[in-house]
């Protein structure tokens, strides 16, 4: 039994049926989008596939004077090489991710987290600059990115800059785009020769959002000094978590099992759903959680060393 | 009655298919002209004082027509305990409890204005739990209990949290637990449920110039909610219309008294012009009442070779701020208390207990699927213990028709059903294959769980039809059930097909009922529409036929008995040439000279149940020889299914049920099946309604919130969550005062399925799971408390081999 405050206050609550009212863009290049960006800066959001910035806005979350619809614009729907860079326009939805090729040859970690999206139909919509844009903890993409080293392409009408995407997201849904700037899209160096990498994904149904999902990248793994092992993870902090600390674990020559152990903690101590039992989102216990970083870190390495699938 | 049937017990296609094409209108878009829009606000405090409201900045938002408090309204509403406030009077009771309402000329105005509303609150101590609620220090929910009306058989306990209480006593537990050889005691808990339909609550109403109210709105039972609305508000019940447009769903939740008051008191304060009130799927989390949570504590006992001798109970329903419903759902639970099974020896009290959470109200399964899941668990681990063959057990408990007695006394007829057979079947549905899997950290397991149901409801719970025929030989049939979905229409369409001998291309039984229209019923609940429903319509059909009869023995002068009627005519015997159609005595039969027989065809039918009795408030038992529901459907569920060692996840490969019943339409009995399996393994894995009743979210949450009222936190089955196996049979077995044979089904089917899962889980891993949902999380830790080692090995295959 609980106490309540003893204060007196004056609230009530309101879940309202109100939609903000905003003005909308349909542009048809990168450059009209730009000068709207110059112009109205902050008050004007990005929509993609609009299935984030329409829930928030439902939710009261945020209220847009502006929106600019950059679904048509063509230059942000490449997926290209040029040999030593892969590049993802941002407008590329998670189907076109799942069916596309080049992704399919060189970035399979990105492929499993466009399958294991967790909506079929929305996946024709939601987009990879969306995912990103939004910040959100369980954002899927998140962690292929980061074993990936991609880098967040941003351009405004003063120029192009770019951003490793470890320093784009700094918090549940904050990033640092500034207000005249697009995210045009992500600038992917090919992964070193004869790696393999993933991305594995916990749910609660067929059909969710992250309990946990974990990327992975392996490399040269028989030598320990040119050992490559990245290790990225979504839905256990605030924001998604790169584990730097992998890197030079899997540098010291010592039994295998032992450096995944280690890892396997380093990833466990970086848990920070905030609060309660079963975290802010209220998705899993934290005991779960960890659990599940444990299994699955291992599960993932042990499928791309060994070829051997647990889970 | 023949066995083989024309149109009954064929798989007719649905006849209404509004609802997929998209036709069909629901309250939720349903306009009047001049119409005002209500939106309320709630409280933001789980318990609270309402020190005072102030809203004359909302008043002054350019649309706004009024503002209305608890103070407006000084009295209480409900059914079987008259416990609710019309909005908040005094003491908030739950977080998000309305408060205030705005009306205004459009939607938007309302919502501005709704901002603008403030109210002070003392906030008071409050409980979340059954638990704190009975402690001698609780916060005391209700203080004026003693004022509230309630039903004959409700029992209240003023002073309290208790909003009812039912007793079962039957021989003597004490003696004959000394006598068990072995004896299994656990607690099983659920929690609250959303009935998550689709269509949130929408009601609109408004006062004709003659003072007839009106009102439109999204419920099961258009005649329950007159009669709760003619009592609460003392319209008389010929001033008094309640419209059924088609409803989006109601699993039970929209059984009862909804929220049709609001508008209507609006209304009626603002010269009766209509108001509509439309709830977000949001809203509907915190206005709308939910499922209750669950506590059960249960004690049973056998002997040595099989047989029940004890059981012992307290059922807890955790009720929310308002009981209304709940607390007959506390005695339906209680007066079932062991499952399918006689035992000589009963003692159980079930409760209903007052929380600060959202309102509860009834579920698909009226506490069957809740006392299934522990009552089942409790066999389930007796016959392990006893080292028997859980099903051999079942079949030797199970309760015999003609012979035994239930827990209140009452001997089922003989021809009540067959508990026994779809044990044996579904056993045998189930060991068909029997693969290995091929990973050793995945494990199989089985379970099964037997069930029975029958509709709770008063006594005289009646139902009638009217069935007429047009000019043209059409036949119209009149019913005053609630069209959710269930397919109603289409299984009423085939028995008048089959009684009349006519097709069922010439038959329309209407989707829409207005209570000045069609004849009553009591409510479209606890799987009897189409039993109760299917009764009025074979007796209209009857009383119709009666009626062409009578007409063609006047038009070839012979006696009555010399009319056969049959295929949509009435002949002479031996004289086929001498017949009357429909058509022709449709509106009176016209002879060549002009002289009219008889006139419009109308055949009125009713059903009331033959002898339903009360129970005695102190022993729960059947007041004289009599029974406590008109069917009771019998059958049993199983599950095939692997678990993940690792993760926790569990896969349901194959979920198979047999049913006694035969089934009037198997192709819609199939849709039952299929939906209920699935809503009930989905509640069996997945849903929950959190509260943070540890106060572990304290600072982060307000308290006492609803803490996942979103279908991101409140998770319904996917399509990819199905299983890919439903396997399924009915029976047949004839009950023989029911609609050629049928029992109902709607509820069954989502019954068994809880308790078959954590049966198969033990079967699997010997883990004993006593609370619902059983989510991978709740799994792996139950797992690490019960049985580590399987942990420990399971994670060895995760070693690296470099
Ligand atoms: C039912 C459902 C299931 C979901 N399942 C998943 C899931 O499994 N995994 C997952 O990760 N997410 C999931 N999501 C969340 C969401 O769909 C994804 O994050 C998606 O990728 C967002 O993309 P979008 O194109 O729809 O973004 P939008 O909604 O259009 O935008 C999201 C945010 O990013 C900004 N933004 C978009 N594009 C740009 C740009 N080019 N430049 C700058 N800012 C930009 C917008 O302004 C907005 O703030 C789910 C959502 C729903 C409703």
């Amino acid at each position: 039994m609980s106490v309540g405050n003893t204060r007196k206050e004056s609230a009530v609550v309101l879940w309202r049926e109100y939609f903000p009212r905003y003005e909308y863009f349909k542009v048809s290049s990168l450059e009209e989008a730009l000068k709207l960006k110059a112009e109205y800066g902050e008050n004007a959001y990005i929509g993609a596939g609009f299935t984030c910035l329409t829930r928030r806005m439902r939710a009261g979350k945020i209220f847009p004077k502006y929106i600019i619809d950059i679904k048509g614009v063509e230059e942000l729907k490449k997926i290209e090489s040029n040999g030593d860079e892969i590049f993802i326009g941002s407008a590329v939805t998670f189907h076109e991710l799942k069916a596309n090729s080049l992704i399919a040859e060189h970035l399979p970690a990105l492929r499993d987290a466009a399958l294991g999206y967790g909506d079929l139909e929305l996946s024709y919509r939601a987009t990879i600059g969306g995912n990103i844009g939004n910040a959100s903890p369980q954002a899927d993409s998140a962690a292929p990115l980061l074993v990936y080293r991609a880098r967040v392409v941003l351009k405004s009408l003063s120029g192009e800059r770019e951003l490793p995407l470890e320093e784009f997201i700094v918090g549940v849904n904050k990033t640092a785009i500034k207000p005249d700037e697009i995210i045009t899209g992500f600038r992917i160096p090919h992964p070193p020769a004869g790696s393999k990498s993933g991305y594995l994904k916990f749910k609660r149904s067929a059909e969710d959002r992250a309990v946990v999902g974990i990327a992975a990248l392996v490399a040269n793994i028989k030598e320990p000094s040119q050992r490559t092992v990245r290790l990225a993870y979504v839905s256990i902090a605030k924001t998604p978590v790169y584990l730097r600390e992998a890197e030079e674990i899997f540098k010291k020559d010592e039994p295998i099992n032992k450096l995944i152990n280690e890892a396997v903690e380093a990833a466990q101590s970086k848990y920070d759903m905030p609060v309660g039992k079963r975290g802010i989102d209220l998705r899993a216990t934290k005991e779960y959680r960890l659990h599940l970083i444990k299994i699955g870190t291992k599960a993932l390495l042990k499928k791309l060393i060994e070829g051997v699938e647990v889970l | 009655m023949p066995d083989s049937y024309k149109y009954v017990g064929s798989k007719v296609q649905r006849i209404d298919k509004d609802k997929v094409l998209g036709g069909a209108e629901f309250a939720y878009d349903f306009e009047l002209p001049g119409m005002l829009w209500a939106k309320l606000v709630g409280s933001p405090y789980p318990h609270a004082k309402i020190v005072s409201v102030d809203y004359s900045d909302a008043l002054k938002v350019p649309g706004v027509v009024a503002v209305f408090t608890g103070e407006d309204f000084p009295f209480k509403v409900g059914l079987y305990a008259a416990d609710r406030d019309v909005l908040a009077r005094k003491k908030a009771l739950y977080y998000g409890h309305p408060v205030a309402a705005v009306i205004a000329e459009s939607l938007d105005a309302a919502e501005e204005a709704a901002t603008k509303i403030q109210v002070e609150y003392e906030p008071l101590p409050y409980s979340l739990k059954v638990e704190d609620s009975l402690k001698p220090d609780a916060p005391i929910i209700h203080e004026e209990m003693h004022t509230y009306k309630h039903a004959v058989f409700i029992y209240p306990k003023p002073g309290t949290n208790i909003a009812h209480q039912t007793k079962v006593r039957k021989g003597n537990v004490e003696e004959a637990f000394s006598k068990a050889d072995v004896v299994v005691e656990k607690v099983y808990r659920e929690p609250l449920l959303s009935h998550y339909y689709l269509e949130p609550w929408t009601g609109i109403a408004r006062v004709r110039s003659d003072g007839t109210v009106e009102v439109w709105s999204s419920h099961q039972s258009p005649f329950a909610v007159r009669e709760l609305l003619s009592k609460s508000l003392s319209i008389p019940m010929n001033k008094l219309v309640v419209h059924h447009l088609y409803t989006g769903g109601g699993f039970g939740g929209k059984a009862g008294l909804l929220l049709e008051h609001l508008p209507i008191l609006f209304s009626k304060k603002l010269g009766g012009r209509p108001v509509k009130l439309r709830l977000t799927a949001r809203e509907n989390f915190f206005y709308m009442a939910q499922r209750a949570g669950y506590l059960i504590k249960m004690k049973t006992g056998a002997t040595k070779d099989g047989k029940l001798i004890a059981h012992w109970g307290e059922y807890y329903l955790d009720a929310g701020a308002y009981a209304d419903y709940t607390v007959n759902m506390a005695r339906a639970i209680g007066l079932t208390a062991t499952g399918p099974y006689e035992i000589p020896n009963i003692h159980v009290d079930s409760f209903a207990v007052y929380t600060n959470k959202v309102p509860t109200t009834a579920f698909r399964g009226f506490t069957m699927q809740e006392l299934h899941y522990a009552f089942e668990s409790q066999i389930d681990e007796l016959a392990h213990k006893l080292g028997m063959d859980p099903a051999e057990f079942r079949l030797l408990n199970v309760f015999k028709p003609g012979i035994s007695r239930t827990a209140i006394g009452e001997r089922l007829k003989e021809d009540a059903g067959d508990p026994a057979t779809p044990i044996k079947e579904v056993v045998k549905m189930l060991s068909e294959d029997d693969e290995k899997p091929k990973k050793p950290w995945i494990v199989r397991g089985k379970g099964i769980a037997a069930f029975w149901k029958g509709p709770f409801q008063p006594s005289s719970a009646a139902s009638s039809a009217i069935v007429k025929v047009n000019d043209d030989g059409t036949v119209d049939v009149l019913v005053g059930t609630g069209a959710m979905g269930q397919g109603t229409i289409t299984a009423l369409t085939q028995i008048v097909a089959e009684e009349l001998g006519i097709p069922p291309e010439i038959i329309r039984v209407s989707p829409h009922r207005s209570t000045d229209m069609v004849p009553y019923t009591w409510q479209t609940v606890g799987s009897r529409g189409l039993f109760s429903e299917g009764m009025s319509v074979i007796m209209a059909c009857e009383d119709l036929i009666e009626q062409v009869r009578e007409v063609a023995s006047i038009v070839f002068d012979v006696n009555k008995n010399m009319i056969e009627y049959s295929e949509g005519k009435a002949c002479v015997k031996g004289e086929p040439w001498h017949c009357i159609t429909l058509k022709e005595a449709a509106l009176g039969y016209m002879n060549p000279k002009g002289v009219t027989v008889g006139g419009p065809l109308i055949g009125r039918g009713y059903y009331v149940p033959p002898r339903n009795v009360l129970t005695d408030p102190e022993t729960g038992q059947v007041l004289e020889e009599g029974h406590l529901a008109p069917f009771y459907t019998f059958g049993a569920g199983g599950v095939e299914i692997e678990i993940n060692l690792l993760t926790g996840e569990i896969k349901v490969l194959k979920a198979v049920s047999v049913y006694d019943t035969p089934a009037v339409n198997p192709g819609l009995a199939e849709g039952q099946v299929v939906g209920g399996t699935v809503m009930g393994l989905n509640i069996a894995m997945r849903e929950r309604l959190i509260y943070d009743e540890e106060g572990e979210y304290k600072g982060v949450f307000p308290e006492g919130m609803l803490l996942n009222p979103c279908l991101t936190g409140y998770l319904l089955a996917r399509a990819s969550d199905i299983p890919e196996k439903i396997e399924f049979k009915f029976l047949g077995v004839k009950q023989k005062d029911a609609p050629f044979g049928a029992k109902g089904i709607a509820e069954l089917t989502m019954i068994p399925w809880p308790a078959a899962l954590a049966n198969a889980i033990y079967n699997a891993i010997g883990v004993r799971i006593t609370e619902l949902p059983i989510t991978p999380d709740k799994l792996i830790e139950e797992i690490r408390k019960q049985k580590p080692e399987l942990l420990e090995q399971a994670e060895k295959y995760l070693e690296v081999n470099l």
